[in-house]
């Protein structure tokens, strides 16, 4: 990754955030941190109005209410931040935003959405589409002509087939543990700061 | 200016006449057709009188105790599952109607025949549906529902007949105060100007349910009287995007209230779209469980109901926090001896609520 403009990376407390700027290979001085927290969306505007330069927003979108769709929303207001746009190869159609990490080996054709990123490592075969907000973990395999929808995410260490279709708001995730039965029932439950309480989400 | 005991929020043996004489007598809530994950499953329901499990099977419903007949064991652990109901002590196992099916060694180590065990069954609790939604009433001859709540209020919630979606979310949590404060709160019309002004005021119009109406004093003489459901005022904010695309059991703008005696409050915030049920489920003088349900009804076409649900929860916690965090701090000032004191005419229903448990529960 190599700039000469300075880069603002937009960050919240998670834990994919945290990962996602452990692995951005930038000096510290090319680099400013904005923390982002949750319902103050006004100080984070008010923060990045007076801001120039690039800006990487690398905050999660399965924490509570799609955060990174609603800091694009925000970013539209700031006129001297210009989204950061990884650049690969020509027939790639990268739109604003969208970030692939270091090492991605991409195939040809691949259309990547608004602020959608790419996990280190990963591997992106011919004619692929992803939509916008999706999360793509590290060593992820997608096959060829996959589509995949927006506000997705996959986690690390997945395997697309070729030809697949994922549909908006999914979230796919490798087969943890063998042993633990109740793994995908446990995914269902949201820990929230309200009274310390668990949001279980039933028949999805 | 009116006043009330205080002792009545604390004190157990006010407690104990309450769940003997109120929640065993009344129809309360226990949960919506849409929390069964198939037609072969079991709710378990907690309640002030014990735990219910109500089963669906053939789209009929059962409710009973959740206590095997050998030796009081619970019968299920979690608060749903497929229907197998087999006591994990000695494998007692029933029927979707509480009936025994089956004691293993029977005749052999119990001296239980099987013609004896197949009249044996758990014990039933009187369960009725009103639209989407199921409540459960533990008298042996219960009250009508007719009775206990009024014709405005089972004509709209009937209206959520089969319009609940299946996705929905539920939540937990103990509190530290008793349960008649929540409703008290809900009643007070003055409290959202103040106590939500950057919340749930900046939403809904509420100066619109401050004009002053006739103050009734007459004393509360049948239970009919204390339940209402009310529209509080138009939203301010114009509709969002999300509501075109479902279906709405009202009229999609006003704010829905259903405060449901002993201890439901059923808020529609934006006229038929989304319910989050508030039970307020009594577990001691001092403490209270909320169980929060989110319900919302059936899409029109292929949206995610779950991005909804997050948005809206991230909403409503920020009003429930306020008025919960108030409330645990009037309940401990209550121990310290605080008096229910300087009450407005605006609070006459909840003083007249307070007279009416005088005379019928706590004598």
């Amino acid at each position: 990754m190599s700039i000469t403009k300075k880069l603002h990376v937009i960050i919240d407390e998670s834990f994919f955030s945290k990962a996602k700027l452990a692995n951005l290979s930038l000096s510290k001085s090319k680099i400013e941190i904005i923390n982002y927290q949750k319902n103050k969306e006004n100080d984070l505007l008010n923060d990045l109005k007076n801001k120039k330069g690039l800006v990487l927003n690398l905050t999660s979108n399965r924490v509570f209410c799609l955060y990174r769709a609603k800091i694009y929303q925000l970013l539209s207001q700031c006129q001297n931040l210009k989204s950061y746009r990884s650049k690969v190869k020509k027939s790639h159609m990268l739109l604003n935003g969208s970030y692939i990490e270091d090492f991605v080996k991409t195939g040809e054709n691949l259309k990547l959405g608004i602020h959608s990123i790419i996990g280190i490592n990963s591997k992106i075969a011919n004619n692929v589409n992803i939509g916008n907000f999706t999360s793509i973990g590290e060593n992820v395999l997608i096959g060829s002509n996959s589509i995949i929808g927006s506000n997705v995410v996959i986690h690390n260490n997945v395997i697309i087939p070729p030809f697949s279709k994922i549909g908006k708001f999914n979230e796919i995730s490798k087969y943890k543990d063998g042993n633990d039965l109740t793994y995908y029932e446990k995914r269902n439950k949201v820990n929230t700061d309200f009274f310390n309480g668990i949001l279980s989400i039933n028949n999805i | 200016m009116h006043k009330v005991s205080f002792k009545r929020y604390f004190d157990q043996n006010f407690f104990e006449k309450e769940n003997k004489k109120l929640f065993s007598k009344l129809w309360v809530f226990a949960c919506a057709v849409v929390d069964f994950e198939s037609d072969d499953s079991y709710v378990l329901a907690k309640t002030p009188f014990g735990e219910i499990i109500i089963c669906k099977k053939n789209n009929e419903y059962h409710a009973f105790y959740n206590k095997c007949l050998h030796r009081g064991h619970p019968i299920v652990n979690k608060r749903k599952g497929p229907l197998k109901l087999v006591c994990p002590y000695h494998c007692w196992s029933y029927s979707s109607d509480g009936k025994l099916k089956n004691i293993p060694f029977g005749e052999k180590m119990y001296g239980i025949k099987k013609e004896q065990f197949k009249k044996m069954s758990l014990k039933k609790i009187q369960i009725i549906r009103l639209g989407d939604f199921i409540f459960l009433n533990a008298d042996k001859n219960p009250i009508k529902i007719e009775k206990q709540f009024n014709k405005k209020i089972i004509e709209n919630l009937s209206k959520t007949k089969n319009m609940l979606n299946k996705t929905n979310c539920f939540m937990s949590i103990e509190l530290d105060f008793n349960w008649k404060l929540i409703f008290e709160n809900l009643r007070d019309s003055i409290h959202p100007l103040f106590l939500h002004k950057n919340s749930l005021n900046q939403e809904v119009d509420f100066y619109n349910t401050l004009k002053v109406k006739k103050i009734n004093k007459k004393r509360i003489k049948n239970i009919i009287e204390i339940s209402n459901f009310s529209r509080d005022g138009k939203n301010k904010n114009p509709p969002e995007e999300y509501k075109k695309k479902f279906h709405s059991c009202d009229d999609g703008s006003s704010y829905l209230n259903w405060l449901l005696f002993p201890y439901t409050h059923i808020p529609s915030p934006d006229g038929g779209t989304l319910f989050g049920v508030e039970n307020f489920v009594p577990i001691s003088a001092n403490k209270t469980r909320l169980d929060l349900h989110f319900y919302i009804t059936k899409s029109k076409g292929k949206t995610s109901s779950i991005a909804v649900f997050y948005e809206w929860f991230d909403k409503a916690k920020i009003v429930l926090k306020e008025d919960l965090e108030t409330l645990i701090s009037v309940q401990k000032r209550l121990k310290e001896g605080q008096e229910l004191q300087n009450l407005g005419d605006y609070e006459i229903q909840n003083i007249r609520i307070n007279d009416y448990l005088n005379k019928y529960v706590y004598n």
